[in-house]
């Protein structure tokens, strides 16, 4: 059992990891931060559980959502662990493991809050063996999502993808183990992601062709599916993508061609985008006009906004560690996975 | 960065952005006027890559389409898709990642010595007639089904 000082070294640690961005991906962000709630919930004495919660939630869990508050895979963990918490708690006093035994009857409100000690020593262990299970399935994550690559790739077929996602990576080469098919990579300016996409799809063997932007809507009437991965999910289907996604889905969808997004499910956000903007970022403009261009900077303003807005009408199909859903099956996803109360972190 | 520096000494308040930002910027726009650089009989503009991604999202979002071409420019040809008839540029032109005058290679720059990977430079694609809204010719303002119509006139 570590000490409150080296509890407090770990979360300062990364707080500020994240805010300095040196843990990179959200898949990684997502695992560090499970791995440091489950040290925070061993660790913190608690007898009522909204002691406990209110450490997760506020203490820990609303400094590690401030640290980068653009990566939001960091609230969507902490509300899953709370969603864990409160679950256990309900679970256990239900069934009368509290020790008083006269209090199974009482309304669910106070169920909450009746932990004796006994019963607080008793919930722990199986609050912090679930956790576990968490972390065992996000490292799982990309597993799972792979073993669907078969069905949904055929042969011959001309498969478009946008940015540079390791799901997508590892979702297109499993499938190249067995079938033969080709891939357009948009290069996907300013950030150049495409690029380095490209050069580890060819390297996998895959027949791969990189195309530059503008040239999206030219070639969509050739392509079979758009498969790409995501930033975020948002709780109406709304992706948070790479920057020109929302280009490359309107497209497909002009030309009906399916929308296919690969992503773990802890990238679903209970978030909703009320403006479409509000997750969006706008980086220096030096790569869309740098200062050797001269005079011109002044009397211009320069957009360069890092991410996209996709609509959920735009998208066909998630695939996730769980399986494929279409996004009408999100809202569910999101009440078996957080609770109501917990979205404001 | 031409048009830019144009309307820049013209005193156009001006805002400049690549294309991955046209979803973002597209929010605040009510006209889009684009160039041509032939104009098909079947209504479909021919033009700089690029083009018809605009055209696109301007309907998306029911932004009026306007294009300025004149009438020298409109052909008898017909034609559906941009793969039919295109030009190719120079693939060695997506390998540069810098975007001022100086070439810098990026990543790409041993593509030739990879056998799985190519690299695809189109000049020109095609934007269907149901993303126009209307043509601005010197004969007046036209919908773009009246191409042929033009054309017959000057036989």
């Amino acid at each position: 059992m570590t000490g409150p000082r080296d509890l407090n070294a770990q979360i300062e640690s990364l707080v500020n990891r994240l805010r300095r961005r040196q843990v990179v991906g959200s898949w990684c962000v997502s695992i560090e931060t499970a791995m440091l709630l489950r040290q925070v919930v061993s660790a913190t004495r608690w007898n009522q559980v909204e002691t406990l919660i209110k450490v997760v939630k506020e203490d820990v869990g609303r400094r590690l959502v401030m640290a980068q508050p653009r990566e939001l895979a960091v609230g969507n963990i902490v509300c899953r662990v709370l969603r864990l918490i409160r679950e256990k708690i309900r679970t256990f006093s239900f069934y009368g493991g509290s020790g008083t035994g006269t209090n199974t009857q009482s309304s669910m409100i106070n169920l909450l809050g009746d932990g004796s000690p006994m019963g607080a020593k008793r919930a722990s262990p199986l609050i912090i063996s679930e956790l576990q299970e968490m972390i065992n399935e996000l490292e799982n994550t990309y597993v799972n999502i792979i073993d669907q690559a078969m069905e949904h790739i055929h042969s011959n077929e001309i498969i478009m993808t946008v940015g540079k996602s390791r799901t997508v990576e590892m979702f297109l080469k499993t499938a190249a183990k067995k079938r033969k098919f080709s891939v357009l990579v948009a290069e996907t300016f300013p950030t150049y992601l495409g690029h380095e996409m490209a050069l580890s799809l060819s390297e996998a063997g895959i027949d791969t062709t990189v195309i530059s932007d503008s040239a999206i809507f030219a070639v969509m009437s050739r392509v079979n599916k758009v498969i790409m991965g995501t930033h975020a999910v948002l709780a109406n289907g709304g992706l948070i993508s790479v920057s020109g996604a929302q280009m490359v889905a309107t497209a497909a969808k002009h030309h009906s061609k399916p929308v296919v997004v690969c992503t773990g499910l802890y990238k679903l956000s209970p978030l909703y985008p009320y403006d479409e903007d509000s997750f969006n970022d706008l980086v220096a403009p030096d790569p869309v006009f740098s200062f050797n261009e001269g005079d011109l900077i002044d009397k211009v303003t320069l957009l360069n906004p890092y991410y996209d807005y996709v609509s959920p009408e735009l998208v066909s199909l998630f695939i996730t560690n769980t399986g494929g859903h279409p996004p009408s099956y999100l809202y569910r996803l999101i009440n078996e996975n957080y609770d109501p109360d917990d979205t404001d972190i | 960065k031409k048009l830019l520096n144009c309307l820049v000494n013209a005193g156009i308040n001006c805002t400049y952005a690549f294309l991955h930002a046209v979803g973002f910027a597209m929010r605040d726009v009510s006209k889009v006027f684009l160039g041509a650089h032939a104009f098909m009989s079947n209504g479909a503009l021919y033009s700089r890559v690029g083009t018809a991604m605009v055209a696109m999202m301007a309907k998306e979002k029911n932004i009026p389409v306007i294009i300025c071409c004149e009438t020298y420019k409109f052909t008898d040809k017909v034609q559906l898709d941009s793969f039919v008839m295109n030009e190719q540029g120079n693939p060695n032109d997506i390998v540069n990642i810098s975007t001022t005058l100086a070439p810098k290679p990026g990543l790409l720059s041993e593509w030739l010595n990879k056998p799985d990977l190519k690299l695809l430079n189109l000049l020109y694609d095609l934007t269907p007639s149901k993303y126009i809204t209307t043509v601005i010719t010197e004969v007046g303002m036209i919908p773009c089904t009246s191409v042929p119509v033009i054309l017959r006139e000057y036989k």
